[in-house]
């Protein structure tokens, strides 16, 4: 019944959609109408996947204490994004008719290779995140509702490409938007049920203290500069993704940056209680003996079937809710890098239909689904790219370079360059054991902020402030 | 023509990781968890004509961010003591609206855009 429900609510939403987005500024910035609230709890939505729900309290369960570094930079990251990058980002679009994120780069750096390599970072970043959302999905169906994997993940990225072709992110913003009160709700509802469950926060923790102290751990097993780590990789490294950036190009004027923050940070520590209270609740539970796990892993599915009924119901929603809102932006954002950004970056002037950005939204899913179902390898490989790729490659041109006028064409090209192929490298030495105290997408980005300073710093003075390169804009035309 | 200081801090926070990482060194790693989220904010904050009041509520929030990564002391505290996680969640209750807040009080007008 709930689900038929939300298959016509994805149908109408779709229908809406299609009378909806009727250009490019529609389809890929949401008609640039989105004010605090829908844009901050979009992008609530679009940057918290499943693994909240699921990998969150699993790795507590694992590491203890030690995963909070991973979340603890939450209060700090709206206000971070607003103050170091979502200002220059809105003055930019303004200036600019930006609507991708690419085009930000090309209207910064200039178009051609700067272009290139950002959508290029996108597509990448993009279609690996993708790819384990599907991945996710079928884990989760198998487990919880007990239905083939493949099955799950197919119903679930239909649905979101259904109504993601057809309205872009005019639809997807206000789905995204839904979601995300969604997935708040119902994340401090089952926080609540695990810890009361385990007796309370008190003595939750008074349990895990005396039967499993090594959790309680501050940097856990592998120590304090990486606990550290990813402290910084997780608060810094939201300056860089593409779909919490996008969200900054969707909002009708500066003003509604005001409240933004608040708004995302709210949103992001409701849906962050999970990982918390179910962790922490979930663990005291398995540690007394009254919860039975094959692996830490499957705390919070063990969690959720045992107390079955509404919460899993809920539970099940949330789930469905922060997957799409996650695949719905990285689907659009894939299919500008494809069907824009690209084309634009070789000189080429974009299709003025939608039908082609229809068909990229449609396609994208669909190569995801099969990467996450038939290369069990690559999925591998890629699922350790994305937030790492993204803070590796962009975070030097977009943070540093929005900040600093000096910033030149070629210390950009360097750091979209040499970022992603040092985080690359660390990941690859990571599978073999080697090099394990570098954090790859950190040190990429480290590296990447190197060469961007040098190479502008020792490059040719007089570089211009803003290249005015004509980036992003339909309806004044490319380039 | 004043100079920009980002490109100086940039590198200097950049470097100063990557041997912090080499060195595997918790008090730099904490140091620098603590400094690099401030000065991203405080650089930022420069591009604001803020009156004196603004420039307070500006100081606050730096420091904010500061102690919001000041949890690094919890170092100190021995290991598996459940006072961690409490500190840890104090913390992130106290600073998930404060921070926010002071950056819509310190956010400009329409008129005072940015520099």
């Amino acid at each position: 019944m709930v689900w038929a429900a939300l298959l016509l609510l994805v149908l109408l939403l779709a229908v809406w959609g299609a009378r909806e987005a009727k250009d490019a500024t529609a389809f890929f910035a949401a008609s640039r109408r989105a004010g605090s609230v829908l844009a901050g709890l979009g992008g609530t939505a679009a940057g918290l996947s499943a693994f909240v729900f699921v990998g969150g309290p699993g790795l507590f369960a694992t590491m203890g204490v030690a995963s909070l570094w991973i979340i603890l930079s939450a209060p700090l990251t709206g206000a971070l994004q607003c103050w170091a990058v979502g200002e220059p980002l809105v003055e930019l679009t303004r200036s600019h008719n930006c609507l991708t994120i690419p085009d930000v780069v090309a209207a910064r750096f200039g178009n051609g290779l700067p272009r290139a390599l950002s959508a290029t970072a996108v597509i990448a970043g993009g279609v690996a995140m993708l790819a384990v959302q599907a991945k996710g999905v079928g884990v989760l169906g198998e487990v919880l509702v007990h239905v083939p994997g493949w099955q799950a993940a197919t119903a679930v990225l239909a649905a979101t490409a259904l109504y993601t072709a057809a309205g872009g992110m005019r639809a997807g913003l206000l789905a995204e938007a839904a979601q995300g009160l969604i997935m708040a709700v119902a994340a401090v509802a089952i926080s609540a049920a695990a810890l009361w469950q385990a007796g309370g926060p008190t003595a939750a923790l008074r349990t895990i203290a005396h039967l499993r102290p090594e959790l309680l751990d501050a940097w856990g097993k592998p120590g304090a500069v990486s606990a550290l780590s990813l402290f910084l990789l997780f608060g810094l490294g939201t300056c860089a993704q593409p779909h919490y950036l996008q969200k900054f190009l969707l909002l009708r004027d500066r003003k509604c940056l005001r409240w933004m923050p608040l708004v995302m940070t709210v949103s992001l520590a409701a849906v962050l209680t999970v990982w918390v209270g179910l962790g922490l609740g979930a663990t005291a539970m398995w540690a007394d003996g009254n919860l039975h796990l094959s692996s830490p892993d499957q705390l919070a599915p063990a969690f959720l079937s045992a107390a079955g009924g509404t919460l899993l119901a809920l539970a099940l929603i949330a789930v469905a809710a922060a997957v799409m809102s996650t695949a719905a932006t990285l689907m659009n954002l894939v299919a500008a890098a494809v069907v824009r950004d690209l084309p634009s970056a070789v000189g080429r002037v974009p299709a003025r239909s939608l039908w082609p950005a229809r068909a990229a939204t449609v396609a994208v899913g669909l190569f995801a689904l099969l990467l996450a179902f038939h290369t069990e390898r690559t999925v591998g490989l890629l699922g350790v790219l994305g937030w790492g790729t993204f803070t590796a490659a962009l975070l030097p041109s977009i943070l540093v370079g929005l900040n600093w006028s000096g910033a030149t064409r070629s210390g950009c090209l360097a750091a979209l360059v040499i970022g992603p192929l040092t985080q690359l490298a660390l990941e690859l030495a990571h599978s073999g054991h080697l090099m394990l105290r570098w954090e790859p997408g950190l040190t990429g980005a480290a590296i990447g902020t190197l060469a961007l300073v040098g190479l502008s710093v020792g490059g040719k003075k007089g570089c211009p402030e803003i290249a005015p390169t004509g980036a992003g804009g339909e309806d004044e035309g490319l380039d | 023509m004043r100079r920009s200081p980002v490109p100086t801090i940039a590198a200097v926070l950049a470097a100063g990781w990557l041997v912090t990482e080499a060195m595997g060194a918790t008090l730099a790693a904490a140091l620098l968890a603590a400094a690099i989220p401030s000065v991203v904010a405080a650089v930022a904050l420069r591009r604001r004509p803020l009156p004196r009041r603004g420039r307070l509520a500006a100081f606050l929030v730096v420091m904010a961010l500061v102690v919001a990564v000041a949890e690094v002391v919890i170092f100190l505290l021995p290991s598996g003591s459940p006072t961690i996680p409490v500190i840890q969640l104090a913390l992130f209750v106290l600073l998930a609206p404060a921070v926010p807040l002071v950056y819509a009080r310190t956010f400009p007008p329409d008129d005072q855009g940015q520099r």
